[in-house]
């Protein structure tokens, strides 16, 4: 058995998407929370920088050449990142911070702003005390709010770098669990012997039950049909087993017998017997290869033309036993069928009919079109078979007692399955004014 | 010896006919099981070769019918089925012996002479009367110590005979043992073929009893 690589993973697929669907969920709603906080956070921070102005100008108001925060140290590593200014008039730098440029942090004008000083970014808030003298500006770097900014989406991410690998383990696993009443069943049908063909009988989840119906539908059709095979197959070893004896023992016979009349008539019993013998493998083989089932489109043809084909074939050996055989005038019979095995069909029938009709008799072949299709029959008016065994006929190898023609016990079978695929019915019934014969088969459009 | 051969099928049938008379066997032949039943009634046969798959009665019915009526007739079961449940089955319904086609004939006729042989408790397969020697298998016979030859019907009879030591055979019993339906039997067969005998062998080994029949007396060493 070759190893097939598979196509694909259930299980790594499974664990891609899902870690996927994760990353992607997780990333926008990151995202998302990311862009609100960074807005809060500067709504924050300017209010911040706006009151931190408030309480300069409120400062200046009372004393501003007081204020000496120049050499204050900063009370916060944060604080680096603040800086302030007051300008006289705008124009001279009264106070800054120590952490603030000597020039301007931004324009004049009142309110935020954003500037860019000595190559560093400021956000800045600018705003003239109550007698417009004063300007103070208070600024934070930009690079600050940024850093700020990186950090938390550094702390909103991290989990995230924990939580992924973990959920990888978790849906790995999971999978695997989930997909372990798949691999029992594997197992299940691998260790299985080829002719254990009971049922599968694993537990299996509600998703794979289809698959494990599908398996045990296809162990009953295999078993019925490997069933049927192996009748047939004992069935017809059994029945060539007669023919052999016959033919073993005449020779035995032929050779005891030494030269003469005996012997000569034992060897032509001996042909005889492989020539019947070779007939039953003929219709065992023609059987088996009926034996699948073949449903095929069939194109509609003449019964009528097909008959009249047959019954021309098999004239000159009825006429060698004194068979009279005809075919009734009718017209074209359509019906959809395969040619080739609708001839072995009429010339099963007729050959049994020609075969068991006394000399001098009469064989009928008709074809005859129906309101729901085409019937063709035959009418001999040999001895029949008796109501009771009309259905057992039809069964392989059955043979009616007590007649001494020469058959495989084969043919009816052939009629019967040819009939089978074409969906059509054969029955037997008795001959005109219950003498004889009559099997019909009935064909649908 | 005569036996019946119960099968269907002709060719084998004929075969079983023709090569058990070639091997001294007087062999009547039916095709089916109601005409085996009635042969049966109407003849003593030395045994039976029935086939299994017979037309109208089948073999085994057949043979429960024989057995019932109390007929003891050695039976060899001829059949294409040879699973273990057939082979018993067949037994268990009073067959001596089963046999698969296809078969040798040798063999068969082995088989009929070893069943004879049994229902008259014999163990050894050559028969010895009054220094008459007799092979059934080899068809050969030997007085005092020298070979015999002898035609197949006096080999017949003196198998007969030899079979039925110290009884009386009728005329009518012999014919009915060495010949089989439709053979023809000359007038005065039995008593050509009684002198032949005596002339071969020995002038006292055949006793005639007068308007009775023949037989061989016991061997005196007895």
């Amino acid at each position: 058995m070759t190893e097939r690589q598979p196509h694909h993973s259930l299980r790594r697929r499974l664990l891609a998407v899902l870690l996927l669907a994760t990353v992607l969920v997780w990333t926008g709603a990151l995202l998302f929370s990311y862009r609100d906080t960074r807005h809060e956070l500067n709504e924050l921070l300017d209010a911040h920088l706006a009151q931190s102005t408030a309480m300069l100008i409120a400062q200046l108001g009372h004393e501003p050449e007081e204020i000496d925060t120049e050499h204050t140290p900063p009370l916060h590593r944060y604080s680096r990142n603040v800086a302030f200014q007051v300008w006289e008039d705008g124009r001279r730098l009264m106070l800054h911070s120590a952490t603030a440029p000597n020039v301007l942090l931004s324009g004049r004008m009142e309110g935020f702003s954003d500037s860019v000083v000595a190559g560093q970014g400021w956000r800045v808030f600018s705003a003239w005390d109550a007698r417009h003298r004063f300007l103070v500006q208070v600024g934070e770097r930009r690079e600050a709010r940024d850093e700020l900014g990186t950090t938390i989406a550094e702390h909103m991410l991290r989990p995230l770098l924990v939580a992924l690998p973990l959920l990888g383990l978790l849906i790995w696993f999971g999978v695997g669990a989930g997909l372990r009443s798949l691999r029992t069943l594997g197992g299940q049908v691998r260790e299985r012997q080829p002719d254990n063909l009971a049922p599968l009988d694993a537990a299996a989840p509600t998703e794979v039950q289809p698959l494990v119906d599908g398996l045990n539908s296809l162990f009953a059709r295999v078993r019925a049909s490997l069933e049927s095979e192996r009748r047939f197959t004992a069935d017809a070893a059994h029945e060539l087993r007669t023919p052999l004896a016959a033919i073993r023992a005449q020779a035995q016979v032929a050779r005891t017998a030494g030269a003469g009349a005996e012997r000569d008539r034992a060897l032509d019993n001996v042909l005889e017997g492989c020539d019947r013998a070779a007939h039953m493998v003929e219709q065992l083989l023609t059987l088996a290869r009926l034996e699948p089932e073949t449903q095929r489109a069939r194109e509609p043809h003449d019964l009528h033309a097909l008959a009249a084909a047959t019954v021309a074939e098999l004239a000159p050996g009825a006429a060698a036993k004194d068979i009279d055989i005809q075919l009734a005038v009718g017209g074209p019979a359509v019906a959809p069928c395969e040619p080739a095995l609708i001839a072995i069909l009429m010339r099963n029938l007729i050959d049994n009919a020609i075969r068991y009709s006394p000399r001098q008799s009469v064989v009928e072949v008709a074809v005859t079109a129906t309101a729901d299709g085409a019937e063709f029959a035959v009418l001999d008016q040999g001895p029949g078979i008796p109501a009771a065994e009309r259905g057992l006929v039809w069964e392989r190898f059955y043979r009616i007692l007590g007649s001494d023609e020469p058959g495989s016990g084969l043919g009816l079978s052939i009629v019967r399955r040819i009939a089978d695929l074409h969906g059509a019915t054969a029955a037997f019934g008795p001959g005109d004014g219950g003498r004889g014969l009559r099997v019909a088969v009935r064909f649908p459009v | 010896m005569r036996i019946l051969v119960i099968e269907d099928d002709r060719l084998l049938g004929d075969a079983l006919q023709a090569g058990l008379m070639q091997r001294g066997f007087a062999v009547d032949w039916v095709q089916d099981g109601a005409q085996g039943d009635t042969a049966l009634k109407a003849e003593t046969y030395a045994a039976v070769v029935l086939d299994l798959g017979l037309p109208k009665l089948s073999g085994l019915e057949l043979l429960r019918r024989q057995r019932a009526a109390g007929n003891a007739v050695p039976v060899l079961i001829l059949t294409a089925r040879d699973a273990v449940d057939d082979r018993v089955k067949g037994l268990d319904s009073g067959a001596d012996d089963y046999v698969v086609k296809p078969f040798d004939l040798d063999e068969l006729a082995a088989r009929l002479r070893a069943l004879t042989r049994r229902v008259r408790g014999e163990a050894s397969a050559l028969l010895r009367v009054n220094g008459v020697e007799l092979d059934p298998a080899e068809h050969r016979v030997r007085y005092q110590g020298k070979p015999v030859e002898l035609t197949a019907r006096e080999f017949a009879l003196l198998h007969e005979l030899m079979l039925n030591v110290g009884r009386v055979l009728s005329r009518q019993q012999l014919e009915q043992r060495l010949y089989a339906w439709g053979e023809e039997i000359e007038s005065n067969a039995i008593e050509v073929h009684v002198h032949h005998l005596r002339r071969k062998l020995a002038p006292q080994l055949v006793r005639t009893v007068r308007g009775v029949g023949y037989f061989l007396p016991r061997d005196d060493r007895d």
